[in-house]
């Protein structure tokens, strides 16, 4: 019961006038930037960073989340309305979401996006309202072994599962690591790897290596390894909206991809690549229309895309209650929280306990804007596909490199964030996943942080990290999640030469 | 062409392992400063320079075994087997003069020149209109971001005209 007290507290603090009106902003700027071509979610989140810099937290917040679900939003349209895309939640959207706008059924498919994005973000945060508070709670009495042990999971299922080869996607999470390390050690004052640099001592900001990463590596890469095709856009035709078929066809698909999305956005399963996948393939099994898969079925878009919303929300309870990002959006949500000093983790709930829920209630707001906004403004959105794209990556190029400058005004900023981008261009180039990188930038630092702390405890006692029985269970669980895959890489190889 | 392709892999590869010796080398280097604890700041560094050699000697192992990276797909049309390297290089120049420019010469030229370098670097014909158009965008996000957000952008030598 205090949770929905405390929740309409926060819903009393989100609902002032002004506060929905940067509401409002968030969720055109958000839809705005999230619809471009290239431009994923994470990405265009840390691209409206520097937007949120002058407002006030509550504001911010607010902002922040219409944005959130507005760049999500954005990324769906993109992927109905164009052919192939490269945001790994929208792939599976785009599979029958494409097909239906060829056969002039963009509107529906663009509807059921939308309202299935709403259902399952409703939903989801509604859970997360409920859920995050008692596992902040719980999470008080973790240790800092097994808060180590935690994060080992997070950075080991991050690597292995994005990406087609696990070695890389370590690898990513290696440089992630290092770029971490960069600065001043806060417990110790020792100075690494700042060769000298004063303005290394700080460390080295997250938003300009994701920025960087993203957009400056996006634009080295599609310059130097795509072949100027140009893209074919799906007229839109006709009002977004849903037949009664449509919505028959549809509810059911909403929440059975809520229930998958939210649960493997708990736990570390590396984003939304997984969950958008498996509520596809269930959706095809359980379909009586399974003729139509591959030719546009419309639960091929609902399922897909609510497990995408859900699994976002789902995302935000390991990151509100343990402080623990578990993809490359939450880590974006993460930093923009950092800005406005609020710590997320287990003492959040206690500490700043209005923050939370306005946070919470600005999602519900968002979401709701959200639909109101984009089913009428859907056409003006698909216009935005038509930007040429000479000047769609002039507009991103120039925007990461002001959103890396302005964080501390500092030209040493923009030099890492040249050197980063360099990086993105070579991680592309050798199919090297990127999320692992950002995880790595932030929770490496975390990292160690627990595992000294739990060594600090102990007097340097190694055993200390598995001690405790939770800290026992999460190992079993790492040791799965590493040989799991190679056994079954192994049985495949095994079966293949039968 | 095999052996071609497997260069850009080894030097990735090596580039790996040079990091992770770098991090190795500063670690041993580095001042610990007295009252650290048990658990001073070099443990970590040490862990994760293991780590970072160890994964790319598994890349180089990779490799020589013929386990070559897929480059990853767009939404851009085809990916190409040949690097296009002048207009990388294009667009590459274009970004490198923003840190050179920003504060010499102000917001609105350092992003006017970033704005046409890139779009020129992706096939923008028309100079002038493209030349209009990027000085159309700075002016506008400058606008919007010094005035409208307060976000402090450095007006540079135009600063003169305010």
């Amino acid at each position: 019961m205090s949770s929905f007290n405390s929740l309409m507290e926060g819903f009393a603090s989100a609902l002032t006038l002004n506060n929905l009106l940067f509401g409002l902003i968030g969720t055109i700027l958000g839809t705005l930037v999230g619809v471009l071509p290239g431009i994923g979610p994470a990405l265009a989140i840390a691209l409206l960073l520097p937007i949120t810099y002058s407002v006030s937290p509550a504001s911010a917040l607010i902002m922040f989340a219409a944005i959130y679900y507005g760049a999500m939003y954005g990324g769906s349209t993109t992927s109905i309305l164009l052919n192939t895309p490269g945001e790994s939640g929208s792939v599976i959207t785009a599979l029958e979401g494409h097909q239906m706008a060829k056969r002039g059924r963009a509107g529906s498919a663009l509807a059921t996006a939308a309202i299935g994005s709403f259902v399952a973000g409703t939903i989801a945060t509604a859970i997360l309202a409920f859920t995050a508070p008692s596992l902040a709670e719980w999470a008080f009495k973790v240790t800092a072994a097994d808060f180590f042990a935690l994060m080992l999971i997070a950075f080991t299922t991050v690597g292995t599962l994005l990406g087609n080869s696990m070695l890389r996607g370590m690898a990513s999470l290696g440089v992630g690591l290092v770029i971490g390390l960069v600065g001043s050690d806060l417990q110790s004052g020792a100075v690494r790897l700042t060769f000298g640099n004063l303005h290394a001592i700080d460390g080295i900001e997250t938003v300009t290596v994701i920025v960087s990463l993203f957009a400056l590596g996006e634009a080295l890469y599609i310059a130097g390894r795509a072949k100027a095709t140009g893209w074919s856009i799906i007229p839109m035709k006709g009002k977004a909206i849903m037949t009664r078929q449509d919505l028959k066809r549809s509810w059911r698909p909403w929440l059975r991809g809520t229930a998958i999305g939210f649960p493997l956005g708990v736990i570390p399963a590396g984003g939304s690549e997984v969950p958008t996948f498996l509520s596809y393939a269930a959706e095809k099994s359980l379909s009586k229309n399974k003729d139509e898969f591959g030719k546009g079925a419309i639960e091929g878009v609902a399922g897909p895309e609510a497990a995408n919303n859900a699994n976002a929300a789902g995302a935000l309870v390991p990151l509100l209650a343990l402080g623990l990002p578990t993809s490359a959006t939450a880590a974006v949500i993460l930093v923009a929280l950092q800005t406005y000093n609020i710590q997320p983790g287990p003492m959040l709930f206690s500490t700043n306990p209005e923050i939370v829920w306005t946070l919470i209630a600005s999602l519900f707001i968002g979401n709701t804007l959200l639909l109101l906004l984009n089913l009428p403004l859907v056409r003006v959105w698909a216009k935005l596909l038509n930007i040429p794209r000479p000047y769609l990556f002039s507009g991103i190029t120039a925007f990461a490199l002001m959103g890396a400058y302005v964080v501390n005004n500092a030209i040493f900023d923009l030099w890492i964030a040249l050197g980063v981008g360099v990086i993105g261009f070579a991680f592309r180039r050798f199919g090297v996943p990127i999320t692992p990188l950002i995880i790595g930038v932030i929770l490496g630092p975390m990292a160690e942080l627990q595992m000294r702390r739990s060594l600090q405890i102990s007097g340097g006692e190694f055993s200390a990290l598995y001690a405790t029985s939770m800290s026992k269970i999460l190992y079993v669980i790492l040791f799965i999640v590493i040989v799991g895959p190679l056994v079954w890489n192994f049985k495949k190889k095994l079966a293949l030469k039968k | 062409m095999k052996s071609k392709k497997i260069g850009g892999e080894l030097a990735f590869a090596g580039s790996l392992l040079i990091l992770g010796l770098v991090v190795l080398y500063d670690t041993s280097k580095m001042l610990v400063p007295p009252g650290s604890g048990t658990v001073g700041p070099q443990v970590f560094p040490y862990l994760v320079s293991g780590f970072v050699i160890f994964i790319s000697l598994g890349l180089f192992v990779q490799i020589f075994r013929g386990n070559l990276g897929v480059p990853e797909g767009t939404e851009f049309g085809e990916v190409v087997e040949k690097t296009d390297f002048k207009s990388l290089a294009m667009v590459a120049g274009s970004m490198f003069t923003y840190p050179l420019l920003i504060e010499r010469a102000g917001f609105i030229i350092a992003t006017s020149v970033v704005f046409f370098g890139v779009a020129f670097a992706y096939g923008a014909k028309n100079l002038l209109k493209n030349l209009a158009i990027s000085l159309i965008f700075s002016l506008i996000v400058y606008f919007a971001f010094s005035k409208g957000l307060n976000v402090s952008l450095p007006a540079g030598v135009l600063g003169v005209f305010e």
